[in-house]
């Protein structure tokens, strides 16, 4: 059940109306089992998949909050951890071994879905009750945290500090109006903009390759804001759904193609894995290394995204996108100190466009579906064919028969309303973020998604595939 | 105390981040200063440690949240 589907919509509608009148302590039990049967509509082995290591979990970190021996609280901290490493790789494995060879394809069977997104949270569970930083949750509040619906997919990855819970009372309504907005703006930015690109991005980069550098660099771009608002689109309409339910789930995107930086762009970009990934991988190891000085930061930075780079697949392509950020971020360290002198408005406009081109070059290895594909695609934006002679022919054929555009023209309206919505998207987040409802807003937003929107193709999501 | 270590914070902040303008409060949080992000976060703690003349654990770098906790720590250490 896609988060963007009719059937999804339907879901959640049957589901609130249950929750709203179920007395208060039925409801958690409504949410599990909601999210059971959501989990299972994917596949019964992911239901089988996450209670196993759901269960294993639970008895290990019951076992380390009640025994008093120290060696046996390390190495049960130790056996939990090996074990969700060996379970996220072991299965990532067999979806290679078994289902694909290349990194990126969005048709994969969705058999494990979900399971690094749950493993980490796992992790950090299991780190911070070992190291006393939270109780141990009980069965059923452990239960309703690992498996919540809307943040099963694809996150945002929740840390138990953070998964708050307000059973709402039946006349206060702006957490759920909150959450109708919010779903209106994720839908929007799925269906009406990420799933207008993914056409073009699907042709240009699995059954063509085009050789001009112009188109490359354009189809680069267009991925990178294909990719944002795919996913932010969906983290909108996770939180939006939690909202409904009196959960907060932390944000996962704040206006990230505005960056000025790399360093900056990480911390608008899925936030929560950033988060998760500082300060359970990048500080434990800078701490250890602080003496080394810059070295240690060096080591920590390229530790992290090669975590980060596997996490995401064990493809060449993203272990070469992660060194390619690492090494954006350890140049940035040390270039860092003389631009913050730089504080005027053109300075700021070509860091923005600066960090977009960097982000861009490094989606390329994480969209190819070879490396070789990647190199051949950075290779030609850095050739001397960047330019053709008939420029209007060689760039468009590519974008617009990728993008099934009835013809140039409606192309280019395309681009121009997606360069408008960037423009502006951080008064139209301001309005879909609102408290309140307003009708006009949102019967605009619904009349935009069905007459602009792209329907057939939306059972894709690309960041199911992690 | 807590004024005197403020200011000497700001001073810090002041020189790390080359910008005279930074002003702190209890509230300060990473968000509010352009340029602290988790990269040299741990660069301007050790510098904090050498200026103060103490040591933060890990735990401590890790759930100091703003400005206020990050004083209460140093006025704890220094008792």
């Amino acid at each position: 059940m896609d988060l963007t589907s009719i059937n999804y919509l339907g879901f959640i509608t049957l589901t609130f109306l249950f929750y709203r009148f179920l007395p208060l302590n039925a409801k958690p039990y409504l949410l599990i089992f909601s999210s059971f049967i959501f989990i299972g509509t994917y596949s019964i082995e992911s239901l089988v998949f996450f209670l196993f290591q759901h269960v294993l979990i639970h008895f290990t970190v019951k076992k380390i909050s009640t025994t008093e021996s120290a060696s046996i609280r390390k190495r049960m901290f130790k056996l939990g951890i090996v074990f969700i490493i060996a379970f996220i790789f072991s299965l990532k494995y067999i979806e290679i071994k078994f289902n694909n060879t290349s990194s990126f394809n969005t048709n994969k069977l969705i058999f494990f879905l979900g399971i690094s997104f749950y493993s980490l949270q796992n992790i950090s569970y299991l780190i911070d009750v070992y190291y006393g930083r939270v109780k141990r949750l009980s069965f059923l509040d452990f239960t309703l945290f690992s498996s919540f619906f809307s943040k099963f997919i694809a996150g945002p990855i929740t840390i138990i500090q953070t998964f708050k819970i307000t059973y709402i009372e039946k006349n206060n309504t702006y957490l759920i109006q909150q959450g109708i907005n919010r779903i209106a703006w994720g839908l929007f930015k799925k269906i009406v903009i990420a799933e207008r690109i993914a056409p073009v991005i699907a042709f240009n980069f699995e059954l063509k390759n085009p050789t001009l550098g112009l188109t490359n660099l354009v189809l680069a771009y267009l991925f990178t804001i294909q990719l944002y608002f795919d996913f932010s689109g969906y983290s909108d309409i996770a939180i939006g759904t939690a909202k409904l339910f009196g959960i907060d789930l932390s944000e996962n995107f704040k206006l990230s193609l505005r960056a000025k930086s790399i360093s900056e762009f990480w911390r608008r970009w899925h936030i929560s894995l950033s988060n998760w990934l500082t300060n359970y991988i990048f500080y434990p190891i800078s701490y250890k290394y602080r003496k080394k000085k810059y070295w240690g930061t060096i080591i920590a930075i390229v530790i992290t995204f090669l975590v980060s780079g596997l996490w995401h697949g064990v493809y060449l392509t993203f272990i070469i996108y992660a060194l390619l950020h690492s090494v954006y971020l350890i140049v940035g360290l040390f270039i860092q100190k003389p631009t913050n002198r730089f504080k005027n408005r053109i300075f700021s406009i070509f860091s923005i466009f600066f960090t977009f081109n960097l982000v861009s070059i490094s989606f390329i290895f994480f969209r190819s579906i070879s490396i070789e594909q990647a190199f051949s695609k950075v290779k030609c934006i850095f050739s001397q064919h960047f330019f053709s002679n008939n420029l209007l022919f060689d760039f468009t054929q590519y974008i617009a028969m990728g993008g099934e555009q009835e013809n140039v023209f409606n192309l280019y309206v395309s681009l121009f309303l997606i360069s408008l919505v960037l423009l502006f998207e951080d008064r139209l987040q301001r309005i879909f973020n609102a408290k309140k409802m307003n009708v006009i807003h949102l019967t605009l937003i619904l009349l935009t998604i069905i007459f602009f929107g792209v329907f057939d193709k939306s059972k894709n999501f690309i960041y199911t595939q992690f | 105390m807590e004024f005197q270590i403020i200011n000497k914070l700001q001073g810090i902040f002041r020189l790390f981040f080359r910008d005279n303008e930074i002003v702190l409060s209890n509230q300060t949080t990473a968000q509010d200063i352009d340029k602290w992000d988790s990269l040299i976060h741990l660069e301007l703690i050790s510098v904090i440690e050498h200026e103060f003349n103490l040591t933060f654990s890990l735990d401590e770098i890790l759930t100091i949240k703003n400005v206020g906790e990050l004083i209460q720590i140093i006025i704890h250490k220094q008792v």
